[in-house]
């Protein structure tokens, strides 16, 4: 089916063509997830779709405001869910770190939908790791969304490592109770192409929401991406934080926001992106936004877009590196930087294994 | 009350933009935009063949371009009501005693004879839909400067030159409103300055609007040759209807090689107007263009002014501030394009919210592939005074080249409780700290204005700041 997806939610200008993107999705298998001790699964798992309009921020709100999840990259991808019969997997967290690792292959046209509810003051670990065999022409969606209880907290980390002709819509959403936190690290190494959106409800007074991306974006890849923090409590904080390198003849588009409503006195919000642009022929958009309703709200954004610093390059070809690997030294190194923030050892040394791959 | 002189102003009274004179003008076009109010127009200004043709074409494109539906809402801007064209009883002249005595004294309140005398090289009126006197200094006038009224211009010496230039930065394409004013624009200014001529006085046009009900669509075109230096400022106010008044002008400014212009605007329409302006200019080699603007009036505001960079090493500076309080939405911000080598933007902008006012600062950075070495830098910083208002940051980037340094940054947030409290430690009221403090606030833009503007500036900050506690 046509969806739209990864809309701003405050819309600008037609002719930038930022606005959201349209695409098709037609998966024709879903995915299952294998749970870990602790795990519970609901017997329920029937997809309820979603009756927004994906062009409609003020539905979106609306549908936000009514407690309701409504992910990053919008409602279609619930349509989607619902027209090929993709079913939800409904679990409830246990302290048991879950790990989806799914590996596509030739062919493949998958849809997996989870939610997890995540009981009050527990904390969960849960992994997702998007691989694909070699030479694999694929299509794969995967949606997660998360009911955050109060004092409760996430690790979300997604490893993407998929080949040049696989197509990845990487849908998230979140709903945060009071104290509740959802801390999320998305590294993507390798894509045909990615559409990502990730959508955090902070209705809890002292929710939090923060998420660390780091991207290589290289060849003909793509990257359309859509983050956005919903402050509706009291004192709720986010802070996104995405550092990305675009070679080759890469495309990336970032929509993040920041979006303060009426009552979330108090919050704070940041969202920085630093973007390496390692050559001609790259194209790099953003569309940073801050939106505010509130008076007592701090809101920062940053950005710094451009090739590596002159100095730093010339202090290491000083040091007798050619430029080459100097500009290897420092893709890499934003993606060790954020792949250090995992927890799990056996997964961060999994993806500087990844990374660094010529090393022992 | 005693009377006041505008620009000279230690102290302000917003009634001085709310007199209204008696709405006796000579000749007023029936309401809404039609093929026949059009040609009608056209007659009216005496067009030569191709202005009347380009006014039908801007025509037909209004018609089929749509309502701009990512911004301000605009439903209550009803075109089939508002009067296009309003000729005052005047005409236009190079002496104030010339001007009929009521909007003499509506341009005296204002302070623009004064102004003029004291700091200005030349002055335009504009008085509803066309302008009422217009002259220039004798020393502007010997440099070869030349200013004048943009239909003179049309059909005088200067009319190649105009035809050349007229609407090629805002075609009538680019959106629904520079296509309405491509159909209906009337009144307005060209000015010319010649290569090497540095002009040291600003050039001054003031638009007020009069007419209840009215449309202003006036020209302003702008060429400032090589090497020339030119300040030009504009000035626009009306008093406050009930019903709808639209602003849709469009100002073009041609920077050539190694020219510089400085486009200063205090904008305070009344809180009925639309003020749905363009601005555009195109910068050449080693040319640079600096935008100061304020914005404090009108209902709804849709206004980007528009840096076009396409030669090397060509500049832009954008510096504004936009103050919304109850009844407003300014959509203001800025679009810079750099399209040559080492082309260099800065931008600048502060907002204010108060009132249930909205703010919502919308930008555009484009850096083509060509654009190798340039550098642009956007900052953005808002202050919400209440949880009443609202205030927005919409910046948008596509960057095209990895040789290039792009830095975005934005803040958000509200006046300390510390800094409150340590003003009112030594004395001030609390209204009186957070007057101060705004003023501070609007700094950056105001020591880029003339003094009488910033003083200006400041104190409608202050006039909108009355009231604000509690």
């Amino acid at each position: 089916m046509k969806m739209y997806s990864n809309l701003l939610p405050c819309i600008t200008w037609k002719w930038l063509k930022m606005n959201g993107t349209e695409t098709e999705i037609s998966p024709a298998a879903h995915g299952e997830v294998a749970l870990p001790e602790g795990w519970s699964v609901s017997e329920d798992r029937a997809a309820h779709g979603s009756d927004i309009d994906p062009r409609s921020n003020k539905q979106i709100q609306a549908a936000l405001f009514a407690d309701k999840i409504v992910t990053g990259m919008g409602p279609d991808m619930d349509r989607a869910a619902k027209e090929y019969g993709i079913p939800v997997i409904r679990m409830t967290a246990g302290e048991a770190p879950l790990v989806i690792e799914n590996r596509y292959k030739d062919g493949d046209s998958v849809m997996t939908c989870v939610e997890i509810t995540v009981p009050d003051g527990v904390h969960a670990s849960v992994t997702e790791k998007f691989y694909s065999e070699d030479g694999a022409k694929a299509e794969a969606a995967f949606q997660t969304k998360f009911i955050v209880g109060k004092g409760a907290s996430v690790e979300f980390v997604q490893i993407e490592k998929l080949g040049k002709d696989v197509t990845l819509f990487n849908d998230n959403g979140s709903f945060v109770e009071k104290d509740g936190r959802l801390d999320s690290i998305y590294v993507l190494l390798e894509g045909g192409k990615t559409y990502y959106g990730s959508r955090a409800n902070l209705k809890g007074n002292e929710s939090a929401f923060s998420l660390d991306m780091a991207y290589i974006v290289k060849g003909d890849e793509e990257l359309d991406a859509n983050v956005a923090a919903f402050h509706r409590g009291k004192k709720t904080d986010a802070l996104i934080t995405v550092n990305g390198t675009l070679k080759d003849r890469a495309k990336k588009l970032l929509r993040a926001t920041i979006d303060f409503k009426s009552g979330a006195a108090g919050s704070t919000g940041k969202e920085t992106e630093d973007v390496l642009m390692m050559n001609e022929g790259v194209i790099n958009r953003n569309v940073p936004l801050i939106l505010c309703t509130e008076e007592d709200v701090e809101g920062i954004h940053g950005a710094t877009l451009g090739s590596p610093s002159e100095e730093i390059v010339t202090y290491m070809m000083s040091r007798g590196l050619d430029k080459a690997t100097i500009y290897d030294i420092i893709e890499k190194a934003r993606l060790d930087a954020c792949a250090g923030k995992i927890s799990d050892e056996k997964t961060r040394e999994e993806v500087r294994r990844y990374i660094h791959p010529d090393e022992e | 009350m005693a009377e006041r002189e505008k620009t000279q102003v230690a102290d302000i009274d917003r009634t001085v933009y709310d007199m209204k004179n008696e709405d006796k003008d000579a000749y007023r076009f029936e309401g809404g935009l039609t093929r026949e109010i059009v040609e009608k127009l056209s007659r009216e200004k005496d067009d030569p063949e191709w202005m009347h043709d380009f006014r039908l074409r801007s025509l037909d494109l209004y018609n089929e371009i749509p309502v701009p539906d990512w911004g301000p809402d605009i439903s209550g801007l009803n075109m089939d009501e508002i009067v296009t064209y309003v000729r005052p009883n005047a005409k236009m002249s190079a002496n104030w005693d010339d001007v009929p005595a009521e909007i003499k004294n509506t341009f005296e309140k204002l302070g623009i004879p004064q102004a003029e005398i004291n700091s200005l090289a030349g002055v335009g009126a504009q008085y509803d839909s066309e302008l009422v006197y217009h002259n220039v200094r004798k020393e502007a006038e010997e440099q070869g400067v030349i200013y004048t009224d943009f239909e003179s211009a049309v059909k005088g010496e200067y009319g190649d030159m105009v035809r050349e230039h007229f609407m090629k930065l805002i075609p009538p394409e680019m959106h629904k409103f520079a296509a309405l004013h491509g159909a209906v624009w009337s009144g307005g200014s060209f000015v010319y300055v010649p290569k090497g001529v540095k002009v040291s006085y600003p050039l001054q046009s003031y638009f007020r609007l009069n007419a209840p009900g009215a449309g202003q669509f006036e020209h302003t075109l702008i060429i400032v040759d090589e090497g020339a230096d030119l300040h030009f400022i504009e000035g626009c106010s009306a008093p406050k209807y009930n019903v709808a008044n639209l602003h849709a002008g469009a100002v073009e400014i041609y920077v050539k090689k190694g020219a510089r212009c400085r486009y200063s605007t205090i904008e305070n329409w009344s809180k009925n107007m639309y003020n749905l302006n363009t601005k555009v200019a195109r910068v050449e080699e080693d040319g640079v263009i600096e935008w100061v603007s304020g914005s404090f009036g009108s209902h709804i505001s849709y206004l980007y002014p528009t840096s076009d960079l396409v030669g090397e090493r060509a500049r832009s500076e954008f510096t504004s501030i936009a103050f919304a309080n109850t009844d407003q939405e300014l959509d203001t911000g800025c679009k810079v394009a750099h399209r040559a080598p080492n082309t260099h933007s800065y931008t600048n902008t502060r907002s204010i919210s108060k009132g249930g006012g909205i703010n919502n600062f919308r930008s555009s950075v484009y850096v083509a592939p060509e654009a190798k070495g340039s550098k642009c830098a956007v900052s953005c910083t808002s202050l919400m005074l209440d949880s009443e208002s609202r205030s927005d940051t919409i910046p948008a980037m596509d960057i095209r080249t990895a040789d290039c340094d792009v830095g975005h940054e934005a803040k958000i947030g509200r006046i300390s409780d510390e800094t409150v409290f340590y003003l009112m430690s030594r004395g001030l009221s609390e209204e009186e700290a957070k007057a101060l403090i705004v003023s501070g606030f609007a700094d950056t833009v105001s020591k880029e204005l003339p003094l009488e503007y910033a003083v200006e500036m400041n104190n409608l900050i202050r006039l909108e700041m009355i009231g604000a506690i509690g």
